[in-house]
């Protein structure tokens, strides 16, 4: 598969699990309670696949291959992608952390869960968007065959390191969250 | 009118408001920044109706008749649903900051109004909710007509005090907030 196929397959992954984080908000809205196992499968995802295993590919090997090819001019919007990467781990750890005082109802951490919660899909989505529409078209343009070829050899080591497998087992990870929330009352 | 259901109308014209500035932060995280005279009026709003016209009736009057009533009972509930006016007018105030920069197409300021909203539609909803189920049924039973005659007569009072017309004129500024997002479209 082709590197940019690959990150755009993974987006819709994650585009996924922001629609359940998005059910997940409803819900506490209004006065429902998704489970602590709910959260905890969540930050594991956010954490294995969004973090270590998309945005990895991205920050080490496909940003690093924009940023030498056009010389400085698109260091600025790396940047920026970058720190929104950072921002998300900073909402999650967040969210981790307000945890057991939602799961025992402690009214203010359900507030602060809330609050995270629409940050953090809200930044997502964006960053999402952005990608897809202008960094990944942009490095389709850019790109070399020879490019695209030696990004492939990264990622399928990635891959090994991962296990190989990560996919399917992040994409039943979602599948599960989705299945928690139908049992919501 | 009987003041929880004064109460509740003017919840009624908050979802209204969040539902608009929802549909604001969606077109955000697609990338499309709706006019920042969209964002000045929103703040107008939720500072001048939604806080201080509307969240002062509830925490100066009938949060401390209730709590006066139930003796410490609920006290720790007021205090979570204080809080979440506190962190409501927090969120307000980071896009209030960030406006000026946000017309300019500074993506932090974009970043800060995006994630506050989302931030701040997640937790009025909620907050919304919990009165709108628990707070106001609690008070219906607890109270007696004298003390809801009482009541009738601060909020005449808040209502002298801000202008007659004020649930009327922020009516006007939510059909505005709307027909500027459907201009923008």
């Amino acid at each position: 598969m082709k590197p940019i196929e690959t990150l755009s397959n993974e987006h819709g992954l994650i585009r996924h699990f922001l629609d359940n984080l998005t059910m997940a908000t409803e819900l506490i809205e209004n006065g429902q309670h998704p489970s602590e196992a709910f959260f905890e499968k969540a930050f594991t995802f956010a954490r294995v696949f969004t973090d270590e295993f998309h945005h990895f590919k991205e920050e080490y090997v496909l940003f690093t291959q924009m940023a030498q090819k056009k010389r400085g001019e698109v260091d600025a919007q790396l940047e920026a992608l970058r720190h929104e990467h950072e921002r998300g781990r900073n909402l999650i750890a967040s969210m981790d952390k307000a945890l057991p005082g939602y799961a025992v109802k402690d009214p203010i951490k359900t507030g602060e869960m809330l609050e995270h919660l629409g940050a953090y899909t809200a930044l997502l989505k964006h960053h999402i968007h952005v990608e897809d529409h202008i960094f990944y078209p942009m490095a389709e343009k850019t790109l070399t065959d020879a490019d695209f070829a030696a990004i492939a050899g990264e990622f399928a080591k990635q891959h090994e390191k991962h296990g190989g497998e990560t996919f399917e087992t992040c994409h039943k990870m979602v599948v599960d969250m989705g299945s928690i929330l139908t049992h919501v009352h | 009118m009987d003041p929880i259901d004064t109460l509740r109308s003017e919840h009624r014209l908050i979802c209204r408001f969040i539902d608009t500035l929802s549909m604001a932060v969606k077109e955000l995280e697609e990338d499309r920044t709706p006019p920042p005279e969209f964002f000045g009026k929103s703040v107008e709003f939720a500072s001048e109706f939604a806080d201080t016209f509307h969240h002062r009736k509830e925490e100066l009057v009938m949060f401390r008749q209730l709590a006066q009533k139930k003796s410490g009972a609920i006290d720790g509930r007021i205090e979570a649903l204080r809080y979440q006016h506190d962190q409501g007018r927090s969120l307000v105030a980071g896009i209030r900051d960030s406006i000026g920069s946000y017309s300019e197409g500074d993506p932090t300021a974009i970043a800060t109004v995006r994630e506050n909203g989302a931030a701040y539609v997640s937790l009025l909803r909620h907050h919304i909710h919990t009165e709108d189920e628990i707070f106001f049924p609690m008070a219906r039973e607890e109270m007696t007509d004298d003390e809801f005659a009482a009541l009738t007569i601060e909020f005449d009072k808040e209502r002298e005090r801000l202008g007659t017309d004020t649930f009327k004129r922020f009516n006007k500024v939510v059909l505005e907030l709307v027909a500027m997002l459907e201009d923008d479209q």
